[in-house]
């Protein structure tokens, strides 16, 4: 009798998991459905008797659809943005298709829309020119003075504390709310992509890589750039397959 | 108790039925009259698959409603290996096509009965085209995923990209136009002028004494290997034709011109032989595009395999 009632609430258990488990996978799959049929998304999938192998394939379907509708959407302006923004915002869902891993993934267009139609950001292919820098030492003090052996007299560098609030932006998906921010508190006017920047004028530049990780804060100043980092001199030509998006402060 | 049991064993059972299989395309297409009538169509022919396999029947197709040439195609499809949709519901895009329009990335399980040999992969996605009034044209498997990312994966920038799909959509149809025996979209998918060479082992005999293997090229017209072709398809029952590995290779100078090499494995009745099968497609225009030279080489001289120098490719042909 015991043996009876124990195999019973085995049983029970048992199917109870496998329902619960059913239950999760049909939950999935309705939320996938529910992004497929909605066009206020671009998504990607791919099944695979691997996980891994699955999702790296939905990633990189993924990353030629957001390539070929940043093309459609913005055919003047550089994809590069929409696809870093793709990588920060996507979403990954997992499940199971019988004995095989479904992976798919998915952002929302308005998450990846480039800054703003106005002033998106261009991918520069740069050279790789190195700059030419004349830096010398005081062996005396052990501090690097910019000022000498440069045929421009340059200044040292502070930093001003809008500047610092600049420095922690680490992220290409930071710049945007960064700008808008300043921009509502009317502390900056104009701003735009590398390819607009006016070249008679200070400024400030995000260079970001095609991961999205800003690479360099510079300051246009005089026609000189600065690293506000390393707080030397530099160049937006040091940084290929970079892109940059250059604002100025009232 | 047992009562208890019964109920929650048809309760789970109830919960993993699918019935009618439900299709939603997405966007795509803007007339709902054919959206819905492709959508229904699709519907019908999903649904009668499973409920097919399901009874381990053969395919009913008068409750699909498709033409003859999708029956034939269909039941050749089944004969090779029944399959199974697994999803109860699917959301796709509609893809607009030169002829009409095609839903894609639909999941099927193939379910081999063990008959015949299944070198395949047992998860393969079919390809349902339709004409632009939403009647059925066409019910395909596409390329295998492994393939298909080989390829994606290698492009170099959009329009490369679109034209890289464009050729494996085509790829698979021409392999699936031989397994259907399709002499019809093979007539008319080689160009007039196409260029036919194939390649068998031939013994050279040396004045030594000695022989050795080799390759011996044979030339011919489209019209010759089409009448060839039709006469190897009435004397075979079964022919099957799988590509085991793909390389599409854009020509430099006109970019319209792709040369594609599969390794291609080629079974009809009892015979079998492995080779490399390049073929020249002009896309020049992509609603009806061409093969201008198909060459085939043997995989291996005697058990030795064939150099990668020696297989044909886009270098060898002057365009």
């Amino acid at each position: 009798m015991e043996i009876k009632r124990f195999t019973i609430c085995l049983l029970l258990l048992v199917l109870s998991t496998f329902l619960c488990y059913a239950q999760t996978s049909m939950e999935i799959k309705k939320e996938i459905n529910k992004i497929k049929r909605d066009t206020n998304y671009i998504y990607a999938e791919s099944t695979n008797k691997n996980l891994n192998e699955a999702s790296e394939n939905a990633q990189t379907i993924f990353e030629i659809q957001i390539k070929e509708w940043g093309e459609k959407q913005y055919p003047n302006d550089s994809i590069e943005t929409c696809i870093v923004k793709a990588k920060e915002k996507a979403i990954k869902l997992d499940t199971r298709r019988g004995e095989l891993y479904r992976a798919f993934v998915y952002v929302k267009k308005s998450d990846i829309m480039p800054v703003s139609c106005n002033s998106n950001v261009k991918v520069v292919q740069l050279k790789n020119t190195p700059v030419k820098e004349s830096v010398v030492a005081n062996e005396h003090e052990g501090v690097l003075d910019l000022s000498k052996g440069n045929s421009k007299e340059m200044p040292a560098i502070q930093l001003t504390a809008a500047e610092e609030e600049m420095r922690k932006v680490k992220r290409f998906y930071d710049i945007e709310p960064y700008i808008t921010a300043l921009t509502k508190s009317k502390q900056v006017e104009h701003y735009g992509k590398y390819a607009n920047m006016p070249q008679d004028e200070d400024c400030y530049l995000f260079v970001y890589d095609r991961d999205g990780k800003i690479r360099a804060w510079l300051k246009k100043q005089d026609r000189v750039q600065y690293n506000l980092k390393t707080l030397q001199q530099d160049n937006i030509n040091n940084y290929r397959n970079c892109g940059a998006i250059w604002f100025q402060f009232k | 108790m047992r009562k208890i049991l019964l109920f929650l064993v048809l309760l789970s059972a109830s919960l993993l039925k699918a019935d009618n299989i439900k299709i939603t395309l997405s966007d795509g297409i803007d007339n709902p009259t054919v959206k819905s009538k492709i959508e229904r169509s699709a519907s019908r022919i999903l649904t009668e698959i499973n409920q097919a396999q399901k009874e381990n029947r053969s395919l009913n197709f008068a409750a699909m409603g498709v033409s003859v040439r999708v029956q034939e195609s269909m039941a050749m499809l089944w004969e090779n290996s029944p399959f199974v949709c697994t999803d109860d519901e699917i959301v796709e895009h509609c893809i607009t096509t030169g002829p009409g329009y095609q839903i894609r990335n639909i999941p099927l399980m193939m379910k081999p009965t063990g008959e015949r040999v299944f070198n395949e992969e047992d998860y393969q996605e079919a390809v349902i085209s339709f004409d632009k009034a939403g009647n059925v044209e066409s019910f395909y498997l596409s390329i295998s995923m492994n393939l298909y990312m080989n390829v994606i994966k290698s492009n170099l920038e959009l329009t490369d990209l679109r034209r890289r799909q464009l050729i494996l959509d085509y790829v698979e149809q021409f392999r699936t136009a031989y397994n259907q025996k399709d002499i019809k979209f093979l007539n008319q998918v080689f160009s007039d002028d196409a260029l036919i060479i194939t390649g068998k082992v031939i013994q050279q005999k040396h004045s030594e004494g000695f022989s050795t293997p080799k390759i011996q090229y044979n030339k011919q017209s489209k019209e010759q290997y089409i009448k060839n072709l039709s006469r190897i398809f009435k004397k075979n029952s079964y022919i099957k034709v799988i590509f085991n590995d793909i390389e599409v290779m854009r020509h430099p100078v006109n970019p319209n011109f792709y040369g594609v090499t599969l390794l291609q494995g080629w079974t009809s009745g009892e015979y079998h032989d492995d080779g490399y099968l390049f073929l020249l497609w002009d896309f020049t225009n992509e609603n009806a595009p061409q093969i201008h030279v198909r060459t085939w080489q043997p995989d291996k001289i005697g058990s030795k395999p064939l150099d990668k120098n020696e297989v044909f490719s886009l270098s060898d042909f002057d365009i």
